[in-house]
Protein backbone atom coordinates (compact mmCIF):
# COMPACT_ATOMS: atom_id res chain seq x y z
CA UNK A 1 0.00 0.00 0.00
CA UNK A 2 2.88 2.65 0.84
CA UNK A 3 4.68 2.18 -2.53
CA UNK A 4 1.39 2.21 -4.49
CA UNK A 5 0.93 5.75 -3.00
CA UNK A 6 4.19 6.71 -3.70
CA UNK A 7 4.44 5.48 -6.75
CA UNK A 8 1.01 7.50 -7.35
CA UNK A 9 2.41 10.60 -6.14
CA UNK A 10 5.72 10.40 -8.36
CA UNK A 11 3.34 10.23 -11.12
CA UNK A 12 1.23 12.61 -10.34
CA UNK A 13 4.43 15.19 -10.11
CA UNK A 14 5.65 13.75 -13.00
CA UNK A 15 2.16 14.55 -14.90
CA UNK A 16 2.45 18.09 -13.34
CA UNK A 17 5.73 18.71 -14.61
CA UNK A 18 4.41 18.24 -18.38
CA UNK A 19 1.38 19.61 -17.82
CA UNK A 20 2.66 23.12 -16.66
CA UNK A 21 3.06 25.41 -19.70
CA UNK A 22 6.90 26.02 -20.05
CA UNK A 23 8.42 29.15 -18.15
CA UNK A 24 11.14 31.73 -18.91
CA UNK A 25 14.19 30.63 -17.38
CA UNK A 26 15.54 33.72 -15.32
CA UNK A 27 19.10 34.73 -15.40
CA UNK A 28 21.24 37.10 -13.41
CA UNK A 29 23.55 39.23 -15.33
CA UNK A 30 26.86 37.79 -15.56
CA UNK A 31 28.82 41.58 -14.58
CA UNK A 32 32.44 39.92 -15.45
CA UNK A 33 31.50 38.95 -18.93
CA UNK A 34 28.51 41.48 -20.09
CA UNK A 35 29.48 45.14 -20.47
CA UNK A 36 28.03 48.80 -21.14
CA UNK A 37 30.21 50.98 -23.28
CA UNK A 38 28.76 54.90 -25.30
CA UNK A 39 30.64 56.37 -27.62
CA UNK A 40 30.21 60.09 -27.97
CA UNK A 41 31.05 63.26 -30.43
CA UNK A 42 34.11 65.16 -29.13
CA UNK A 43 34.10 68.36 -31.74
CA UNK A 44 33.49 65.67 -34.66
CA UNK A 45 37.34 65.05 -34.25
CA UNK A 46 36.62 61.65 -32.26
CA UNK A 47 34.14 59.68 -30.38
CA UNK A 48 35.14 59.54 -26.86
CA UNK A 49 34.64 55.72 -25.04
CA UNK A 50 33.03 55.58 -21.81
CA UNK A 51 31.87 52.45 -19.84
CA UNK A 52 29.72 51.50 -16.81
CA UNK A 53 32.08 49.43 -14.73
CA UNK A 54 29.04 48.42 -12.16
CA UNK A 55 25.83 47.42 -12.90
CA UNK A 56 23.47 44.44 -12.05
CA UNK A 57 20.02 43.11 -13.70
CA UNK A 58 17.93 40.14 -14.47
CA UNK A 59 15.97 38.91 -16.74
CA UNK A 60 13.92 36.24 -18.17
CA UNK A 61 13.86 34.55 -21.33
CA UNK A 62 12.63 31.81 -22.89
CA UNK A 63 13.47 31.49 -26.74
CA UNK A 64 10.51 30.02 -27.89
CA UNK A 65 8.42 32.86 -26.28
CA UNK A 66 10.98 35.91 -26.74
CA UNK A 67 7.64 38.32 -26.26
CA UNK A 68 7.00 36.86 -22.56
CA UNK A 69 10.78 38.13 -21.60
CA UNK A 70 11.35 40.67 -18.78
CA UNK A 71 14.28 42.51 -18.24
CA UNK A 72 15.61 45.25 -15.75
CA UNK A 73 19.41 46.51 -15.19
CA UNK A 74 20.72 48.91 -12.98
CA UNK A 75 24.02 50.93 -13.65
CA UNK A 76 25.31 52.90 -10.93
CA UNK A 77 26.50 56.42 -11.89
CA UNK A 78 29.32 56.73 -9.95
CA UNK A 79 30.68 53.80 -12.14
CA UNK A 80 30.78 55.55 -15.67
CA UNK A 81 34.20 55.95 -16.71
CA UNK A 82 35.76 57.69 -19.47
CA UNK A 83 39.66 57.38 -19.26
CA UNK A 84 40.29 60.88 -17.53
CA UNK A 85 39.63 61.30 -13.83
CA UNK A 86 38.39 65.09 -14.17
CA UNK A 87 36.04 64.46 -16.63
CA UNK A 88 34.90 61.49 -14.78
CA UNK A 89 34.58 63.44 -11.91
CA UNK A 90 33.13 66.61 -14.15
CA UNK A 91 30.08 63.81 -15.41
CA UNK A 92 28.83 63.05 -11.96
CA UNK A 93 28.48 66.84 -11.37
CA UNK A 94 24.89 68.29 -11.45
CA UNK A 95 25.30 69.46 -14.97
CA UNK A 96 25.51 65.87 -16.42
CA UNK A 97 24.45 62.83 -14.41
CA UNK A 98 24.30 64.45 -11.21
CA UNK A 99 25.07 61.39 -9.57
CA UNK A 100 24.24 62.86 -5.58
CA UNK A 101 20.68 62.91 -6.46
CA UNK A 102 20.48 60.39 -8.84
CA UNK A 103 22.73 57.83 -7.85
CA UNK A 104 21.61 54.70 -10.92
CA UNK A 105 20.52 54.90 -14.43
CA UNK A 106 17.77 52.49 -14.53
CA UNK A 107 16.47 50.59 -17.53
CA UNK A 108 13.51 48.72 -17.68
CA UNK A 109 12.27 46.24 -20.56
CA UNK A 110 8.28 46.89 -21.85
CA UNK A 111 8.36 45.13 -24.62
CA UNK A 112 9.90 42.90 -26.06
CA UNK A 113 9.72 41.89 -30.48
CA UNK A 114 11.02 38.90 -31.85
CA UNK A 115 12.07 40.25 -35.84
CA UNK A 116 14.18 37.55 -36.87
CA UNK A 117 15.18 34.17 -35.51
CA UNK A 118 18.12 36.11 -34.05
CA UNK A 119 17.29 39.29 -33.42
CA UNK A 120 14.68 41.71 -31.87
CA UNK A 121 13.92 44.90 -29.93
CA UNK A 122 13.14 45.49 -26.69
CA UNK A 123 11.65 48.67 -26.10
CA UNK A 124 11.43 49.84 -22.30
CA UNK A 125 12.03 52.64 -20.15
CA UNK A 126 15.09 54.69 -19.65
CA UNK A 127 15.55 56.61 -16.22
CA UNK A 128 18.80 58.73 -16.69
CA UNK A 129 19.00 62.20 -14.15
CA UNK A 130 15.43 61.63 -12.75
CA UNK A 131 14.20 62.07 -16.47
CA UNK A 132 12.01 58.62 -18.15
CA UNK A 133 12.22 58.43 -21.66
CA UNK A 134 11.35 55.28 -23.88
CA UNK A 135 13.80 53.74 -25.41
CA UNK A 136 14.39 50.95 -28.19
CA UNK A 137 17.10 48.85 -27.76
CA UNK A 138 18.27 46.54 -31.00
CA UNK A 139 19.13 42.97 -29.60
CA UNK A 140 20.90 40.28 -31.48
CA UNK A 141 20.51 37.01 -29.86
CA UNK A 142 24.11 35.09 -29.79
CA UNK A 143 24.05 32.02 -28.23
CA UNK A 144 22.45 29.88 -25.20
CA UNK A 145 23.57 26.89 -23.86
CA UNK A 146 25.91 25.26 -21.50
CA UNK A 147 29.23 26.98 -20.36
CA UNK A 148 31.63 23.73 -20.59
CA UNK A 149 33.36 26.08 -17.41
CA UNK A 150 30.73 25.11 -14.96
CA UNK A 151 28.02 23.47 -16.38
CA UNK A 152 25.90 26.33 -15.66
CA UNK A 153 22.93 27.73 -18.40
CA UNK A 154 23.97 30.66 -20.11
CA UNK A 155 22.33 33.07 -22.56
CA UNK A 156 24.08 35.78 -24.43
CA UNK A 157 22.93 38.98 -26.54
CA UNK A 158 24.31 42.18 -28.15
CA UNK A 159 22.56 45.34 -28.20
CA UNK A 160 22.87 48.55 -29.53
CA UNK A 161 20.82 51.88 -29.47
CA UNK A 162 21.14 56.12 -29.27
CA UNK A 163 20.10 58.11 -26.91
CA UNK A 164 20.08 61.77 -26.92
CA UNK A 165 21.62 63.12 -23.82
CA UNK A 166 19.43 66.81 -24.28
CA UNK A 167 16.34 64.00 -23.91
CA UNK A 168 17.15 63.79 -20.14
CA UNK A 169 17.78 67.31 -19.78
CA UNK A 170 22.06 67.35 -20.08
CA UNK A 171 22.38 69.92 -22.16
CA UNK A 172 25.89 71.30 -21.06
CA UNK A 173 28.74 72.01 -23.92
CA UNK A 174 26.03 71.10 -26.58
CA UNK A 175 28.27 72.85 -29.23
CA UNK A 176 31.06 70.70 -28.20
CA UNK A 177 30.14 67.91 -27.27
CA UNK A 178 27.60 65.73 -29.21
CA UNK A 179 23.92 65.11 -28.28
CA UNK A 180 23.47 61.88 -29.45
CA UNK A 181 25.02 59.01 -27.82
CA UNK A 182 25.62 55.63 -29.04
CA UNK A 183 25.34 52.79 -26.87
CA UNK A 184 26.85 49.03 -26.91
CA UNK A 185 25.73 46.41 -24.86
CA UNK A 186 26.87 43.22 -24.07
CA UNK A 187 25.12 40.64 -21.81
CA UNK A 188 25.86 37.24 -20.90
CA UNK A 189 23.31 36.36 -18.12
CA UNK A 190 23.56 32.95 -15.59
CA UNK A 191 21.03 31.12 -15.44
CA UNK A 192 19.40 32.39 -11.45
CA UNK A 193 20.37 29.30 -9.13
CA UNK A 194 18.21 28.90 -6.08
CA UNK B 1 24.59 77.42 -25.46
CA UNK B 2 23.75 78.24 -29.06
CA UNK B 3 26.35 77.63 -30.91
CA UNK B 4 28.03 80.40 -32.65
CA UNK B 5 31.13 81.92 -32.58
CA UNK B 6 33.99 80.05 -33.85
CA UNK B 7 34.71 78.75 -30.24
CA UNK B 8 33.11 78.01 -26.65
CA UNK B 9 34.78 80.94 -26.08
CA UNK B 10 34.04 83.55 -28.44
CA UNK B 11 30.56 82.27 -28.20
CA UNK B 12 30.70 83.29 -24.45
CA UNK B 13 32.37 86.28 -24.95
CA UNK B 14 29.56 87.39 -27.06
CA UNK B 15 26.72 85.99 -24.75
CA UNK B 16 28.65 88.42 -22.25
CA UNK B 17 28.81 91.32 -24.02
CA UNK B 18 24.91 90.76 -25.47
CA UNK B 19 24.00 90.52 -21.70
CA UNK B 20 25.62 93.68 -20.78
CA UNK B 21 23.74 95.48 -24.11
CA UNK B 22 20.68 94.27 -23.04
CA UNK B 23 21.43 95.09 -19.07
CA UNK B 24 22.19 98.86 -20.52
CA UNK B 25 19.35 98.82 -22.61
CA UNK B 26 16.72 97.42 -20.34
CA UNK B 27 18.05 99.37 -16.99
CA UNK B 28 17.89 103.09 -19.41
CA UNK B 29 14.07 102.19 -20.76
CA UNK B 30 13.54 101.40 -17.09
CA UNK B 31 14.51 104.39 -15.57
CA UNK B 32 13.93 107.19 -18.67
CA UNK B 33 9.89 106.21 -17.84
CA UNK B 34 10.84 106.92 -14.57
CA UNK B 35 9.30 103.80 -13.27
CA UNK B 36 12.24 102.97 -10.65
CA UNK B 37 10.20 100.55 -8.72
CA UNK B 38 10.35 98.26 -11.45
CA UNK B 39 14.28 98.20 -11.77
CA UNK B 40 14.03 95.98 -9.05
CA UNK B 41 13.13 92.99 -11.17
CA UNK B 42 15.91 94.20 -13.35
CA UNK B 43 18.65 92.24 -11.66
CA UNK B 44 16.55 88.83 -11.27
CA UNK B 45 15.51 89.03 -14.70
CA UNK B 46 19.20 89.15 -16.45
CA UNK B 47 19.60 86.33 -14.03
CA UNK B 48 16.52 84.17 -15.42
CA UNK B 49 17.81 85.13 -18.75
CA UNK B 50 21.63 84.15 -18.32
CA UNK B 51 20.13 80.85 -17.17
CA UNK B 52 18.05 80.46 -20.33
CA UNK B 53 21.07 81.18 -22.43
CA UNK B 54 23.00 78.63 -20.59
CA UNK B 55 20.22 75.95 -20.40
CA UNK B 56 18.86 76.62 -23.27
CA UNK B 57 14.89 75.45 -21.80
CA UNK B 58 12.24 76.32 -19.31
CA UNK B 59 12.62 73.17 -17.15
CA UNK B 60 9.66 71.44 -16.35
CA UNK B 61 7.39 72.18 -13.42
CA UNK B 62 7.42 70.66 -11.06
CA UNK B 63 11.47 70.48 -11.52
CA UNK B 64 13.67 67.16 -11.25
CA UNK B 65 17.47 67.54 -10.20
CA UNK B 66 18.93 71.12 -8.76
CA UNK B 67 19.54 72.29 -11.87
CA UNK B 68 16.04 72.55 -12.48
CA UNK B 69 15.34 73.42 -9.07
CA UNK B 70 17.20 76.22 -9.26
CA UNK B 71 15.19 77.94 -12.21
CA UNK B 72 12.02 77.87 -10.41
CA UNK B 73 14.25 79.65 -7.41
CA UNK B 74 14.51 82.23 -8.96
CA UNK B 75 11.50 83.02 -10.83
CA UNK B 76 8.61 82.34 -7.87
CA UNK B 77 11.34 83.99 -5.60
CA UNK B 78 11.19 87.10 -7.94
CA UNK B 79 7.93 87.22 -7.72
CA UNK B 80 7.33 86.56 -4.31
CA UNK B 81 10.06 88.86 -3.68
CA UNK B 82 8.36 91.96 -5.25
CA UNK B 83 4.76 91.11 -4.09
CA UNK B 84 6.39 91.03 -0.96
CA UNK B 85 8.13 94.66 -2.19
CA UNK B 86 4.74 95.86 -2.78
CA UNK B 87 2.46 94.55 0.08
CA UNK B 88 4.86 94.69 2.58
CA UNK B 89 8.11 96.05 2.49
CA UNK B 90 8.67 95.42 6.38
CA UNK B 91 8.23 91.96 5.89
CA UNK B 92 11.07 91.99 2.49
CA UNK B 93 13.97 91.37 4.91
CA UNK B 94 12.63 88.64 6.98
CA UNK B 95 11.77 86.75 3.35
CA UNK B 96 15.04 87.56 2.16
CA UNK B 97 16.89 85.78 5.19
CA UNK B 98 14.42 82.79 4.78
CA UNK B 99 15.40 82.15 0.94
CA UNK B 100 18.69 81.00 1.84
CA UNK B 101 17.35 78.28 4.22
CA UNK B 102 14.75 77.32 2.00
CA UNK B 103 17.18 77.26 -0.94
CA UNK B 104 19.50 74.67 1.37
CA UNK B 105 16.67 72.84 2.07
CA UNK B 106 15.10 72.69 -1.57
CA UNK B 107 18.33 72.01 -3.03
CA UNK B 108 20.21 69.78 -0.64
CA UNK B 109 17.21 67.51 0.21
CA UNK B 110 18.86 64.18 -1.14
CA UNK B 111 21.91 64.86 1.20
CA UNK B 112 19.66 65.35 4.21
CA UNK B 113 20.06 62.83 6.42
CA UNK B 114 23.64 61.94 5.43
CA UNK B 115 24.93 65.03 5.46
CA UNK B 116 22.18 67.51 7.21
CA UNK B 117 25.00 69.31 8.60
CA UNK B 118 26.40 70.12 5.04
CA UNK B 119 23.01 71.76 4.32
CA UNK B 120 22.17 73.58 7.49
CA UNK B 121 26.05 75.22 7.33
CA UNK B 122 24.67 75.81 3.88
CA UNK B 123 21.58 77.87 4.85
CA UNK B 124 24.23 79.36 7.59
CA UNK B 125 26.41 80.74 5.00
CA UNK B 126 23.50 81.78 2.66
CA UNK B 127 21.93 83.92 5.50
CA UNK B 128 24.98 85.42 6.52
CA UNK B 129 25.58 86.69 3.09
CA UNK B 130 22.02 87.33 2.85
CA UNK B 131 22.40 90.19 5.80
CA UNK B 132 25.51 91.22 4.48
CA UNK B 133 24.93 92.37 1.02
CA UNK B 134 20.84 93.40 1.64
CA UNK B 135 20.51 94.43 5.56
CA UNK B 136 23.66 95.92 6.48
CA UNK B 137 23.96 99.55 5.06
CA UNK B 138 21.58 102.78 4.24
CA UNK B 139 18.47 102.53 2.53
CA UNK B 140 18.71 104.81 -0.73
CA UNK B 141 19.22 104.50 -4.58
CA UNK B 142 22.94 104.64 -4.49
CA UNK B 143 23.57 101.81 -1.37
CA UNK B 144 21.19 99.63 -3.80
CA UNK B 145 23.44 100.18 -6.65
CA UNK B 146 26.43 99.02 -4.36
CA UNK B 147 24.02 95.76 -2.95
CA UNK B 148 24.06 95.18 -6.92
CA UNK B 149 27.36 95.51 -7.67
CA UNK B 150 28.56 93.15 -4.84
CA UNK B 151 26.02 90.84 -6.24
CA UNK B 152 27.59 91.07 -9.65
CA UNK B 153 30.80 90.68 -8.05
CA UNK B 154 29.81 87.10 -5.79
CA UNK B 155 28.68 85.82 -9.11
CA UNK B 156 31.83 87.06 -11.36
CA UNK B 157 33.92 85.76 -8.28
CA UNK B 158 32.01 82.52 -8.27
CA UNK B 159 32.04 81.77 -11.55
CA UNK B 160 35.74 80.28 -12.11
CA UNK B 161 34.88 78.08 -8.63
CA UNK B 162 31.57 76.70 -10.61
CA UNK B 163 33.96 76.14 -13.15
CA UNK B 164 36.42 73.96 -10.94
CA UNK B 165 33.69 72.58 -8.85
CA UNK B 166 32.84 70.98 -12.77
CA UNK B 167 29.87 73.29 -13.40
CA UNK B 168 31.26 74.77 -16.25
CA UNK B 169 27.23 75.78 -16.90
CA UNK B 170 27.13 77.69 -13.69
CA UNK B 171 30.58 79.23 -14.91
CA UNK B 172 28.73 80.42 -18.07
CA UNK B 173 25.49 81.69 -15.90
CA UNK B 174 27.35 83.41 -13.45
CA UNK B 175 29.51 84.94 -15.98
CA UNK B 176 26.47 86.08 -18.06
CA UNK B 177 24.84 86.98 -15.29
CA UNK B 178 27.85 89.57 -13.79
CA UNK B 179 27.48 90.86 -16.94
CA UNK B 180 23.84 91.72 -16.92
CA UNK B 181 24.42 93.59 -13.68
CA UNK B 182 27.45 95.46 -14.68
CA UNK B 183 25.05 96.78 -17.51
CA UNK B 184 22.03 97.83 -15.69
CA UNK B 185 23.98 99.33 -12.86
CA UNK B 186 26.16 101.31 -15.07
CA UNK B 187 22.94 103.35 -15.88
CA UNK B 188 22.70 104.46 -12.31
CA UNK B 189 26.14 104.84 -11.48
CA UNK B 190 26.22 108.63 -11.67
CA UNK B 191 22.38 109.10 -10.42
CA UNK B 192 21.48 106.18 -9.13
CA UNK B 193 17.67 105.53 -9.42
CA UNK B 194 18.37 102.01 -9.04
CA UNK B 195 16.15 99.71 -6.36
CA UNK B 196 17.80 96.60 -4.77
CA UNK B 197 14.11 95.59 -3.04
CA UNK B 198 12.53 92.00 -2.41
CA UNK B 199 12.93 90.81 -6.32
CA UNK B 200 16.52 92.11 -6.41
CA UNK B 201 17.21 90.02 -2.65
CA UNK B 202 15.54 87.01 -3.46
CA UNK B 203 15.38 86.54 -7.15
CA UNK B 204 18.62 87.70 -8.18
CA UNK B 205 20.57 87.28 -4.87
CA UNK B 206 18.90 84.58 -3.50
CA UNK B 207 18.95 82.85 -7.17
CA UNK B 208 22.96 82.95 -7.39
CA UNK B 209 22.83 81.22 -3.28
CA UNK B 210 20.76 78.52 -4.97
CA UNK B 211 23.04 77.83 -7.44
CA UNK B 212 26.14 77.91 -5.45
CA UNK B 213 24.33 75.47 -3.01
CA UNK B 214 24.40 73.13 -6.31
CA UNK B 215 27.67 73.14 -6.88
CA UNK B 216 28.69 72.79 -3.07
CA UNK B 217 26.07 69.99 -2.46
CA UNK B 218 25.08 68.10 -4.51
CA UNK B 219 27.98 68.45 -6.89
CA UNK B 220 30.12 68.42 -4.15
CA UNK B 221 33.50 69.21 -5.93
CA UNK B 222 33.64 73.06 -4.02
CA UNK B 223 37.26 74.59 -3.49
CA UNK B 224 36.57 75.53 0.23
CA UNK B 225 39.34 77.93 0.47
CA UNK B 226 38.47 79.68 -2.51
CA UNK B 227 34.58 80.03 -1.35
CA UNK B 228 36.43 81.46 1.37
CA UNK B 229 38.37 84.08 -0.13
CA UNK B 230 34.93 84.96 -2.41
CA UNK B 231 33.90 85.64 1.42
CA UNK B 232 35.80 88.61 1.73
CA UNK B 233 33.88 90.32 -1.00
CA UNK B 234 31.26 90.91 1.74
CA UNK B 235 33.60 92.33 4.19
CA UNK B 236 35.80 94.55 2.27
CA UNK B 237 33.36 97.18 1.24
CA UNK B 238 32.66 97.55 4.52
CA UNK B 239 35.25 100.10 4.62
CA UNK B 240 34.70 101.85 1.55
CA UNK B 241 33.04 104.89 2.86
CA UNK B 242 36.40 105.34 5.16
CA UNK B 243 38.26 105.11 1.85
CA UNK B 244 36.31 107.78 0.05
CA UNK B 245 36.39 109.83 2.87
CA UNK B 246 40.27 109.80 3.40
CA UNK B 247 40.92 110.12 -0.12
CA UNK B 248 38.27 112.94 -0.40
CA UNK B 249 35.79 111.29 -2.61
CA UNK B 250 31.93 112.44 -2.63
CA UNK B 251 30.92 111.55 -5.96
CA UNK B 252 28.29 108.69 -6.14
CA UNK B 253 30.37 106.70 -9.00
CA UNK B 254 33.35 107.44 -7.26
CA UNK B 255 31.88 106.09 -4.23
CA UNK B 256 30.55 103.38 -6.05
CA UNK B 257 33.86 102.37 -7.76
CA UNK B 258 35.29 102.13 -4.60
CA UNK B 259 32.68 100.05 -3.32
CA UNK B 260 33.01 97.81 -6.31
CA UNK B 261 36.81 97.52 -6.64
CA UNK B 262 37.02 96.50 -2.59
CA UNK B 263 34.79 93.70 -3.59
CA UNK B 264 36.33 92.82 -6.38
CA UNK B 265 39.77 92.71 -4.99
CA UNK B 266 38.81 89.11 -3.11
CA UNK B 267 37.43 87.58 -5.92
CA UNK B 268 40.38 88.17 -7.61
CA UNK B 269 42.02 86.71 -4.82
CA UNK B 270 39.59 83.62 -4.90
CA UNK B 271 40.05 83.12 -8.77
CA UNK B 272 43.65 82.95 -8.05
CA UNK B 273 43.37 80.33 -5.03
CA UNK B 274 41.46 78.41 -7.37
CA UNK B 275 43.93 78.14 -10.20
CA UNK B 276 47.03 77.90 -7.85
CA UNK B 277 45.14 74.97 -6.45
CA UNK B 278 44.12 73.40 -9.30
CA UNK B 279 47.20 74.10 -11.29
CA UNK B 280 47.28 72.45 -15.08
CA UNK B 281 44.01 70.99 -15.03
CA UNK B 282 42.38 74.28 -14.20
CA UNK B 283 40.62 73.94 -17.78
CA UNK B 284 41.58 76.98 -20.03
Amino acid sequence: MKYRFAALLLSMTALAGVASPASAAKFDIDPVHSGIAFYIDHLGFSKVIGVAQEFSGAFDFDASKPDASSLDVKVTVASISTNNKQRDGDIQSADWFNATEFPEITFVGKEFKKTTDTTGQIVGDLTIAGVTKSMTLDVTFNKEGQNPWDKSHVVGFSATTKVKRSDFGMKAALGMIGDEVDLVIQVEGREHQG
Amino acid sequence: MLGFGNSPQEALVAFLLAMTLVGILASSLVRRRSLARLTDLLMPAALLAAYWLTYNKVPPFPPVGAINKVFYLIAIGTAIGFAVEMAAPRAVRHLALLQPVAAALYIGAPRLGTASWEVALAAIVGMAVTGMVFLRGAGGAEDDVKRGGVVAVLALGFAPIALLGASSSSFQLCLMFAGGCFGILIIHATKPAFRFGGASAVGALGGLIAIADTVVLITRKADLIALAVLAMCLVLPIFSERVCRTLGLSRPFARLFVHVVLAALPAAAAFAVAYLDYGSSFPV
